[in-house]
């Protein structure tokens, strides 16, 4: 008897009769169509059980296709090891199909289905029957996962689902909704199968979940008033292919390394009615494809606040694509930033018929002498290469090579050959834009790597003081809300330092402007970095010094490929530009205006940069004990005092280990007192072998933490040797390192605000702290543009 | 430097230029699934059973193939043409054996509930009997070349699932 036990744990409405059914299955015995190891007769449970009623099924292992052809809720008990009831297909047919409607099918593992395609064998199979709710199963090894046919208001919310081990082309859909309209479709966790398909399912929702290693993470086709919002889609061939469809909203997501062919993060395909705001698009091949999109001439398409970084194109569309209206993007390091699919018969006609207004262009050229956070002068997409390679995309290839460079010279030198911009933006924002919220995926479980941290990070330097996306009234969710879904790993080597190289070579490095007021038609320039060569050997520390416009905040954006440059930068052997994702694994940076989220903790924020980086919590202590927040963590960063905030801003910068540390002023917004605790700091990393590459304006601080300084006047270097040679002690030319030049007027100044009137020593002069007991004065000219 | 630079830019080009192997419009292209892509809809094509392709004649003895992921979209395409293409051959797949078929000889069955990849419910058969079965099988109708070309052709796509 006790190897026989029927267990029913809960009868919702008729308790009696189930314990009745229950004697009467123990006095029958189990029979064979469902072989239970534990004793309990799953398919004849169901059989007996009245309409409505909740089995409880115990742990154990259950065979054979399961039918629920009655309203059931069937409840897989959880043990305390987090294991569940198993119901195993054998490799035949469909694990568990569902016909009735008002089933809850819960906490089970569904695994083993069969393997042929046409009869499309899957794990789950909703036919026909309304108001079905599948939760909290794992399915795996199954060749389909769900399938909702006629499934109206099919609930699947979150399911873990991994196809069988097969050639991406021959498995089965992890989800697939047919003629199944308002479904939700959430926190549910979806890899290795072929696509999440959504077909004829007006109404539907997908949200939260995890899209990853599939065809398409989304494939939707006549499905109208989708909402498709938190999503994270990595690793797919594709993120999102919608089609044939009207009135769709897309917001929130992240789309990451969809690199297959094609390799769209979304692509919008005869689509009306579409929003696709505040997403993530990172290092696909594509981020956004508009395939005629919108195709009714009475609607357009808002795309605004999404952040497009580092794909191979930022936004692609069909030539004659029209009424987009891209609005307050980030364009941020796309190989290219926008093309026209085919190249088109005029790229600067077929692009312009969508509204590029207000976005963020990391290419873009321009100042904003009036200080207004938008360019003075427009945005032109203008690269004769660019215009080649979206006719030949085989030549993305030479992108950055010798070729590219002779071809856009050539068209700049002949304007005759001068490409019509293929897009202008009137009014560039002059730094990145983050959407409202991060993305709830991103701070929940995704490993979004360097690439992302990269971004964001890059996105803080440029961040000066714009918050006002983020004072919006809407709160980020603290990761320690968001229920944990598996990790990911992403293999992302870490490539070593390398022997016998300096950690940073710059060569020839040469950054112009347009020259603020000139004419249109003029290509003169203004070069912020002229010429500037020097080697950075592994754990020195160097200072570059000069006056507010003297270049060396662009010398650290060029290092950071936030601005395109001339010259020769390799970082640990590698050459920025074309290997500039690997490169840039070494560098921490740490920017001089901070931009945290204030409602985030010390500790949250941490996990969160922990995460974008790639590198386990088991750092966050350590950083922390490193810059001396130990026992903040629970401390809002809002709450945090200028000089705890710099620290944190180090903390990050140094979560990943980075050999060098780029840092840009560091302690410009700090006290004396402070700042002589955040320096001790950075000369105990120097110390500890670190490599520092900082901007200053303090000689003390320079003299005290550089082992060597370069003076930057106008862009150039001026002079190059030990602090105390370049900026104390007589300034004569005989006492000069070579190639030292005389100091102007005003970096004197700086050196020593009054010289005369203290009357003090030439040999205490670069300590302007310890002379008149004040910070250094900054000079700054408003004729200089923006750098 | 220069010259260097020029030489170069003017290799890549040259190798840019150069075409690939001729074209034999009797056989039907080598479909890399998982990988190539419609030509009409831009997916991948990963179902070889519903997988179909044109060959196009540009000039005298100069064809081009054409790729679909569903043999509806080859026939949508077609229809969307207006009669300007030169279509040297036209090819499906055997929904049974998966091997390439003339489509011109070919019996198709159309049948709302077979999900085929652009959801145009419509797969080939080398021979009527087995795509009698496959109607009979799957609620469907058997037509020939002709019809499904008129019938898918003029269909707009999603219609057979009864979208508006």
């Amino acid at each position: 008897m006790t190897g026989k036990v029927v267990r029913f744990n809960r009868i919702i409405k008729n308790q009696y009769l189930s314990v009745f059914i229950s004697g009467l299955i123990l006095l029958a015995g189990v029979g064979q169509s469902a072989a239970q190891e534990n004793g309990f007769d799953l398919t004849a449970a169901i059989a007996a059980a009245q309409p409505g009623a909740t089995i409880d099924v115990p742990a154990g292992v259950y065979y054979g296709d399961l039918a629920v052809d009655k309203p059931l809720h069937l409840r897989g008990a959880v043990a305390a090891d987090g294991s569940r009831p198993v119901i195993d297909g054998q490799g035949k047919g469909t694990v568990v199909v569902i016909t009735a409607p008002n089933v809850i099918l819960e906490n089970f593992v569904i695994r083993n289905s069969g393997n042929v395609i046409d009869k499309e064998d899957g794990g789950i199979t909703v036919e026909d029957a309304e108001d079905v709710q599948l939760l909290n199963n794992r399915l795996e090894d199954v060749l389909y996962g769900i399938r909702g046919i006629n499934a109206h208001r099919l609930v699947i919310r979150g399911n873990y689902i991994t196809g069988k081990e097969l050639d991406i082309a021959r498995r089965g859909d992890g989800l697939r909704l047919w003629q199944s309209e308002e479904c939700i479709v959430e926190g549910n966790t979806v890899e290795r199968v072929r696509d999440a398909i959504f077909w004829f399912s007006d109404g539907t929702t997908v949200r939260d979940n995890t899209f990853h290693d599939n065809r398409y993470g989304v494939h939707m086709m006549y499905t109208d008033k989708m909402l498709i919002e938190d999503n994270f889609m990595v690793g797919n061939s594709v993120g999102a292919y919608l089609m044939y469809s009207k009135n769709v909203l897309i917001q929130r997501n992240t789309f990451q390394q969809n690199r297959g062919p094609s390799g769209y993060g979304t692509a919008l395909k005869d689509m009306d009615g579409v929003t696709v705001q505040d997403n993530y698009y990172l290092d696909n091949r594509v981020g956004l494809f508009f395939d005629n999109s919108p195709g009714n001439v009475d609607i357009s398409h808002p795309i605004e606040r999404n952040v497009l970084a580092f794909n191979d194109i930022g936004v692609l569309m069909m030539p004659a694509v029209k009424r987009n209206l891209l609005r307050q993007n980030t364009f941020l390091d796309n190989l290219e930033q926008v093309g026209v699919k085919g190249g088109g018969s005029n790229p600067g006609d077929e692009l312009g018929g969508n509204s590029w207004d207000g976005n963020y262009w990391s290419d873009y050229v321009g100042y904003d002498a009036t200080g207004e956070g938008v360019g003075d002068i427009a945005y032109h997409a203008e690269s004769l290469f660019e215009n080649i390679a979206d006719r030949q995309p085989n030549l993305r290839l030479f992108f950055f090579s010798p070729a590219q460079q002779a071809i856009d010279f050539a068209a700049k030198a002949f304007p005759v050959i001068k490409p019509k911009p293929k897009l202008t933006d009137e009014t560039p924002e002059m730094t990145p834009i983050l959407p409202a919220a991060l993305p709830q995926s991103v701070q929940a479980q995704s490993r979004i790597g360097w690439l992302a941290a990269a971004m964001l990070l890059g996105a803080l330097a440029m961040f000066s003081g714009q918050i006002r996306y983020w004072i919006l009234g809407i709160r980020v969710r603290p990761a320690s809300e968001i229920t944990p879904l598996p990790d990911i790993q992403y293999p992302i080597p870490v490539p070593p330092i390398l022997k016998g190289h300096h950690m940073l070579t710059i060569q020839n490095l040469t950054k112009r402007y347009p020259r603020p007021g000139r004419a249109w038609w003029s290509d003169e320039t203004v070069t912020a970095v002229d010429d500037l060569s020097f080697e950075l050997p592994v754990g020195t520390s160097i200072a570059l010094w000069g006056v507010n416009g003297a270049g060396k905040t662009t010398v650290l954006k060029c290092l950071l490929g936030l601005l395109a440059s001339e010259g020769e930068l390799h970082l640990n052997g590698y050459d920025l530009r074309r290997d500039g994702r690997t490169a840039r694994r070494f560098l921490g940076y740490v920017p001089q205006e901070l931009a945290f989220h204030n409602d985030l903790s010390v500790a949250e924020s941490c996990r969160f940069y922990a995460r974008l980086k790639n590198v386990g919590d088991e750092r966050i202590p350590v950083v922390l004990a490193q810059v001396g927040l130990t026992g903040q963590e629970k401390k809002a960063v809002g709450a945090l005092s200028g000089g705890m905030k710099q620290r944190l801003a180090l903390a990050l910068a140094l979560l990943a280990d980075p050999p060098v540390l780029l840092l840009d002023e560091p302690t410009s917004n700090l006290d004396e007192a402070t700042r002589d605790d955040f320096i001790d700091l950075l000369v105990g990393l120097r110390d500890a072998g670190k490599t520092l590459l900082f901007t200053s304006h303090y000689a003390d601080e320079v003299t005290r933490l550089a082992e060597r300084v370069l003076i930057l006047r106008d862009g150039r270097l001026v002079a190059d040797g030990a602090p105390a040679a370049v900026l104390g002690g007589p300034r004569t030319a005989d006492s000069r390192p070579q190639g030292v030049h005389p100091l102007s007027s005003t970096e004197s100044a700086i050196i020593d605000p009054a010289p005369v009137a203290t009357g003090l020593p030439s040999a205490v002069r670069g300590l302007p702290s310890v002379v008149n007991g004040l910070p250094s004065p900054v000079a700054f000219s408003l004729e200089e543009p923006v750098r | 430097m220069q010259h260097r630079t020029i030489l170069f830019t003017l290799l890549v080009f040259l190798l840019a230029a150069c075409g690939g192997a001729q074209i034999d419009p009797n056989v039907p292209p080598e479909i890399v699934y998982g990988e190539d892509v419609c030509t009409r809809c831009g997916m991948i094509i990963s179902d070889d059973r519903f997988a179909a392709a044109l060959v196009i004649e540009k000039a005298d003895n100069d064809y081009e193939q054409m790729i679909f992921d569903d043999a509806g979209e080859m026939f949508a395409f077609v229809a969307e043409d207006n009669g300007q293409l030169k279509i040297a051959s036209w090819f499906v797949h055997d929904y049974n054996s998966r091997e390439w078929l003339d489509a011109t000889s070919a019996w198709f069955v159309v049948a709302d509930s077979l999900q085929t990849p652009m959801g145009f419910g419509i797969a080939a058969s080398a021979q009527e009997l087995e795509a009698q079965a496959l109607a009979n099988e799957w609620g469907g109708d058997v037509l020939s070349f002709a019809q499904a070309r008129e019938q898918m052709g003029g269909m707009k796509m999603g219609a057979a699932h009864g979208h508006k």
